[in-house]
C-alpha cells in the first residue's frame, strides 16, 4: 500500500503474487483486447439505441439481439481469461488446517473436476453449434448466424478446461 | 426431498474440497438431473443453461454495471468520497471509521456489487486508518461492512437479478433498497461509536485528515449527478433498468475523461477486471441454474410448501424459518449462488403468504418486502465467517492482515445489520415507503 495520491497503477485488488505471468501471453493479451471492445460496443449499442430514440426518433432496431449476442461473446471471450486467473469463486478456508501436500492434491483434483465440468460444456456446445449448422439458423431480427456464436462458446470452454488442468498450486 | 438435501450435502463437499463453486453445482445438478431423467435430456438441458445464459439480454447489466463501478474507481472518486465523508465526521473519535462506513455508502449508489465496493474502498481507506494508529481490525470491519451495502443501494446487481428470477419490477426493487441502505449507513456509523466508545484504543482522536479539496467536491457532484442519472432515467422513463447499465457506463466515462482522474492504465485494468468478474458471475449463474432446474425437477419446492402446510406454521413463523435458514446458508455459500439456488425455492412459498397487513396486501408488495429481506440477509452472509466473501476479498488486497482480525472487526457491525433485519421485517413500511 502506498500513502496518499492518485495510484493509477495500482495492481488489480484479485492479482495475487505468482498468478500474473501468464497475463503476459500472447492469447492472454488478445482475448483481453477482444473483451474490452466487445464492452465498448455493449455499451455503444444501448447509447445508440437510447439516443436514437429519444433525439431522433429513430429507435435501432437490432439493438435488443445485438445486445445479446455481444453478451455471449463477451462472456465466453472473458471465460478463458477468468480460469486462467484462478478467478473463479472458491472456497479455501477449511484447506488452510490441512497439510499442504493435501492441500495440493486436492487443488489438482478440484482442478481436474471443474475440467470435466467444462469438458461436458464443450460438447454439449458443440452439439448446439451443429445442430444450428445443419439447421441453419439465425437469430429473429438481424438474420445473423448463430452456429458460430456456439462454436465460439464450445472453443471458450474447451480452453478454460485446459486452463484449470494445468492451473498451479500456490505454495 | 431426500434427493435435494443429498444434493447439497455433495455440493458442500465438493466446495469445501476447493471446486469453484460454479462448477461443483453444475456437475451436481448435472449428474442428479441425469440420474432422474437420463443422459439425453440432461445434456440438452446443461447445453441450453450455458447458451441461452450468455444470450440473456438482461444480464448485460452484469458487465456494464461492474464496468460503470471500475472506471469510477479507476477514475479516482473513491478518495474523493472519503475526503468529504471525513469532513462530516473527521473530528469525532472512530471520525475515520465512519468516513468509510459513509464514503463505501456514496460509492454503493454507483457501484452494483459489494465485492468491488469493498476492495475498492479498501485502497483508498486503509492508508489512511493505518498511518493514524487505527485498529486493523476496526479498519478492516468498517470496510468489509461498508462494502455490503453494495448490494442494497441502487443500483445492485443482485437485485436485478432477484428481479429476473421472480419477474419483480426492478424498477421498484431498486427503490425499495434507499430506505434500507440509508438504514444500513446509520446502523454502521452507530456500531463504530459503540466499538470505540467501548474500546478507545481501536482509534485514537485525530482531527480532520483529509483536508477536502476541489478536486473531491468535484467527485462528490459527479457521484451524485451519476446517481441522480441513472434513477432519474429509470423513473422517468428515458430508459428501462436493463439499458441504465449502458447509460450508466457511457456517462461514468465520461465524467472520469471529463475529470481528468483515469489513466490509460487504470481504464486497461477496469476494463479487464470487468471482463473476468462478469465471465466469474455467468459461470455461477450457469452452474446455479443447472442445479436449480435439478432441484425444481426433484420437486423440492412442492415438498417444501407442503411441509409448510402440514406444520400450519403462521405466516410470520414461516418468513422467520426461511430467514433463519438464508443465515445457515450464508455461512457457507457464496452470495449470489445462494440467491440463485434460494429465491425459485422460497419465492413460490412466501408469495402465497398472507401477512394480514395492509400495506402487504398485494403480492407484489410482498414479493419486493422479501427482496429486501433477502438482499439484507445475503449481506450479513458476506461477513460471516467462515465464508464471508468480502472479509476475503480484503484479504486480498491487505495481504498482511490475517482472516481472525478482520472477523474480530466485523462483529458489531454484525450485531447492527441483525438489528437492522429484525426492523425490516417488523416494518414493511421501510422497504415498501418509497415504491408506494
Amino acid at each position: 500500500m502506498s500513502g496518499p495520491g492518485p495510484m493509477p497503477e495500482d495492481p488489480a485488488p484479485d492479482m495475487i503474487r505468482g498468478r500474473t505471468p501468464h497475463r503476459q501471453a500472447l492469447w492472454y493479451r488478445l482475448l483481453a483486447r477482444v473483451a474490452a471492445l466487445l464492452i465498448v460496443m455493449l455499451i455503444g449499442v444501448t447509447c445508440i439505441d437510447v439516443i436514437g430514440r429519444y433525439a431522433f426518433n429513430r429507435p435501432f432496431g437490432g439493438a435488443y439481439e445485438l445486445t445479446q449476442m455481444l453478451l455471449a461473446a463477451l462472456v465466453f471471450v472473458a471465460l478463458p481469461l477468468t480460469s486462467a486467473d484462478g478467478g473463479h469463486v472458491e472456497v479455501d478456508l477449511a484447506l488452510h488446517l490441512m497439510p499442504s501436500r493435501v492441500q495440493r492434491l486436492l487443488g489438482r483434483l478440484a482442478g481436474i473436476v471443474s475440467a470435466m465440468v467444462l469438458g461436458y460444456f464443450t460438447w454439449r456446445l458443440v452439439v448446439i453449434g451443429l445442430d444450428q449448422l445443419h439447421e441453419s439458423t439465425r437469430s429473429a431480427s438481424l438474420a445473423l448466424p448463430m452456429a458460430p456464436l456456439a462454436f465460439l462458446a464450445a472453443a471458450s470452454c474447451a480452453v478454460s478446461a485446459a486452463c484449470m488442468v494445468l492451473r498451479r498450486e500456490e505454495p | 426431498m431426500t434427493i435435494s438435501l443429498l444434493a447439497f450435502a455433495i455440493l458442500l463437499l465438493l466446495v469445501f474440497a476447493r471446486v469453484p463453486i460454479a462448477f461443483a453445482m453444475a456437475i451436481v445438478g448435472g449428474v442428479g438431473f441425469a440420474l432422474l431423467r437420463g443422459w439425453g435430456p440432461a445434456g440438452a438441458m446443461i447445453g441450453n443453461a450455458v447458451f441461452e445464459t450468455g444470450l440473456n439480454y438482461s444480464l448485460s447489466v452484469v458487465p456494464l454495471f461492474i464496468f460503470m463501478g471500475n472506471v469510477l474507481a479507476g477514475s479516482g472518486i473513491a478518495r474523493g468520497l472519503f475526503s468529504a465523508a471525513d469532513r462530516v465526521f473527521g473530528r469525532m473519535r472512530g471520525g475515520l471509521a465512519m468516513a468509510t462506513v459513509l464514503s463505501c455508502g456514496g460509492f454503493s449508489a454507483v457501484c452494483g456489487s459489494s465485492l468491488a465496493t469493498a476492495a475498492t474502498m479498501a485502497k483508498v481507506t486503509m492508508p489512511s486508518m493505518r498511518r493514524f494508529g487505527y485498529s486493523d481490525s476496526l479498519a478492516t470491519g468498517a470496510i468489509a461492512a461498508g462494502g455490503t451495502l453494495g448490494i442494497l443501494i441502487p443500483p445492485s446487481v443482485v437485485l436485478i437479478i432477484f428481479g429476473l428470477l421472480t419477474e419483480a419490477d426492478i424498477g421498484k426493487l431498486f427503490l425499495a433498497g434507499i430506505i434500507p441502505g440509508i438504514l444500513g449507513i446509520i446502523g454502521y456509523l452507530l456500531a463504530v461509536m459503540v466499538a470505540v466508545r467501548l474500546k478507545p484504543e481501536l482509534a485514537p482522536q485525530v482531527r480532520e485528515v483529509h483536508p477536502m479539496t476541489r478536486r473531491d467536491a468535484v467527485s462528490v457532484t459527479a457521484v451524485l449527478a451519476l446517481f441522480i442519472f441513472i434513477m432519474g432515467g429509470i423513473y422517468g422513463g428515458f430508459f428501462t433498468p436493463i439499458e441504465a447499465a449502458g447509460m450508466g457506463a457511457a456517462a461514468a466515462l465520461l465524467i472520469a475523461l471529463a475529470t481528468g482522474g483515469l489513466s490509460r492504465g487504470a481504464l486497461w485494468t477496469a476494463f479487464l477486471d470487468s471482463a473476468t468478474a462478469s465471465a466469474m458471475i455467468f459461470a455461477i449463474i450457469i452452474g446455479a441454474e443447472i442445479f436449480s432446474n435439478f432441484v425444481t425437477f426433484a420437486g423440492l419446492p412442492d415438498s417444501l410448501s407442503q411441509i409448510v402446510e402440514n406444520l400450519g406454521l403462521s405466516p410470520w413463523a414461516v418468513l422467520l424459518v426461511i430467514v433463519m435458514i438464508y443465515m445457515v446458508l450464508g455461512c457457507f455459500l457464496e452470495s449470489l449462488s445462494m440467491i440463485l439456488l434460494t429465491v425459485p425455492v422460497f419465492y413460490p412459498l412466501v408469495s402465497n403468504l398472507d401477512f394480514g397487513l395492509a400495506i402487504l396486501q398485494s403480492p407484489d408488495a410482498v414479493l419486493i418486502w422479501f427482496a429486501i429481506i433477502v438482499v439484507v440477509v445475503t449481506e450479513i452472509s458476506l461477513i460471516t465467517p467462515p465464508i464471508g466473501m468480502n472479509v476475503f476479498v480484503l484479504r486480498s488486497v491487505l495481504p498482511d492482515v490475517s482472516l481472525r482480525t478482520i472477523f474480530r472487526g466485523v462483529y458489531i457491525f454484525w450485531m447492527a445489520d441483525i438489528v437492522r433485519l429484525a426492523l425490516i421485517i417488523a416494518l414493511p413500511v421501510l422497504s415498501l415507503y418509497l415504491v408506494t
